[in-house]
């Protein structure tokens, strides 16, 4: 089967230090990979390449129909009010109003959000964001969705919920996290990133097993 | 309105660094920072009003508008965020420099509040940053 995502040979030095050194893998159809890496591992840089907002070394195969969630979701909604926002990316791909509303309403009632279709995301709580940048995300049927500390600030209720709407969606995942409870739930295969470098690739059980791995890269 | 009025005190600040500009530049002000206030207060006003945001959002992007309609958009949203990053870094300020004593507690304090009021710029840019990379995303930007 033809990978989703391909990554190989993916570097970056900035100020004369590798922030990404030789990263290479792939993603297959509708697989969940977690990354996990202490703080400046390059997680973050790793996704932004994909989506091909840093310049970087390197070969990245994708398919066209990409989507991401921020760390900050804040600035992913900045409509007047939730619906808009998720209709925006809709209409602007040429979809006519009433079929952009349609779809939108639908992906908000799928996240259970729908009473708040007329509410703007400023006066949303973190988690009620942070589902509407999902919602947005999915809201265009991505084939890749790029995930950026997803559960961060979340309290476990939240994180629970986003767990189950990401559970649901079909495309191939890639999600950038500390929270190993949330990798170990919604992910079936983990990487391990630690100075710019892929230091495991496996089965997520097996990984998140090895309390040793995990101590040796600040994971626990 | 105090979320507004936070947003303006960015524009008081923008207009209170240029008139240091000028006068350094040239040794006199012009009208200009007095101009970029009362566009601002007229702005503040007018969005507070009309929410042009509102109107902005149901341009088709069809439309030969849909540009000009963006613009009114992530104005809106960065006039947001400025107010945001400003209640923010002033918050932080306030408790770090409550109560300073003496001249030497003074001066440090009016250099945090420099520092301060200089982090929003760099904070409201990687916000600026983060926005283009969301449009960027979802196809919006091109």
């Amino acid at each position: 089967m033809k990978p989703t995502l391909e990554v190989s040979g993916l570097s970056i030095v900035r100020n004369g230090r590798p922030v990404l050194d030789g990263i290479s893998f792939s993603l297959a159809e509708g697989e969940c990979a977690g990354l996990a890496g202490p703080n400046g591992a390059g997680k973050s840089t790793l996704l932004w390449c994909i989506l091909g907002l840093h310049r970087c070394q390197g070969r990245i195969v994708k398919p066209g129909a990409t989507a991401a969630v921020f760390q900050n979701p804040e600035d992913q909604l900045f409509m007047p009010t939730l619906l808009d926002d998720l209709m925006l990316p809709l209409l602007c791909a040429g979809q006519d109003r009433s079929r952009a509303r349609a779809a939108a309403m639908e992906a908000l009632s799928q996240f259970e959000m729908d009473s708040l279709a007329q509410v703007p995301a400023s006066a949303l709580s973190l988690g009620q964001r942070k589902r509407a940048a999902l919602a947005l995300a999915l809201v265009r049927s991505p084939k890749l969705l790029l995930l950026d500390e997803p559960t961060a600030e979340l309290d476990p209720r939240s994180a629970r919920l986003f767990a189950a709407t990401l559970e649901s969606s079909k495309a191939t995942r890639l999600v950038a996290s500390h929270d190993l409870l949330f990798l170990r739930r919604t992910c079936s295969r983990l990487i391990i990133l630690d100075q710019g470098r892929i230091r495991a690739d496996g089965p997520a059980q097996d990984l998140l097993g090895d309390h040793a791995l995990l101590e040796g890269h600040g994971l626990i | 309105m105090r979320f507004r009025l936070a947003a303006l005190f960015g524009a008081v600040w923008f207009a209170a660094a240029l008139a240091g500009l000028e006068y350094w530049e040239s040794g006199h002000v012009t009208w200009l920072p007095v101009q970029s206030i009362a566009v601002a207060v007229l702005a503040v006003l007018v969005s507070g009003l009309l929410h042009p945001a509102r109107a902005a959002a149901r341009v088709r992007p069809a439309s030969r508008w849909f540009p000009a309609a963006m613009s009114v958009l992530l104005t809106s949203h960065f006039f947001q965020t400025t107010g945001e990053e400003t209640l923010r870094a002033l918050r932080a300020w306030r408790l770090s420099a409550a109560d300073p004593q003496g001249p030497g507690g003074r001066i440090a304090a009016a250099r945090s509040l420099a520092h301060a009021l200089a982090g929003i710029l760099k904070r409201s840019l990687t916000r600026a940053e983060r926005v283009y990379a969301s449009l960027a995303v979802s196809g919006i930007a091109r």
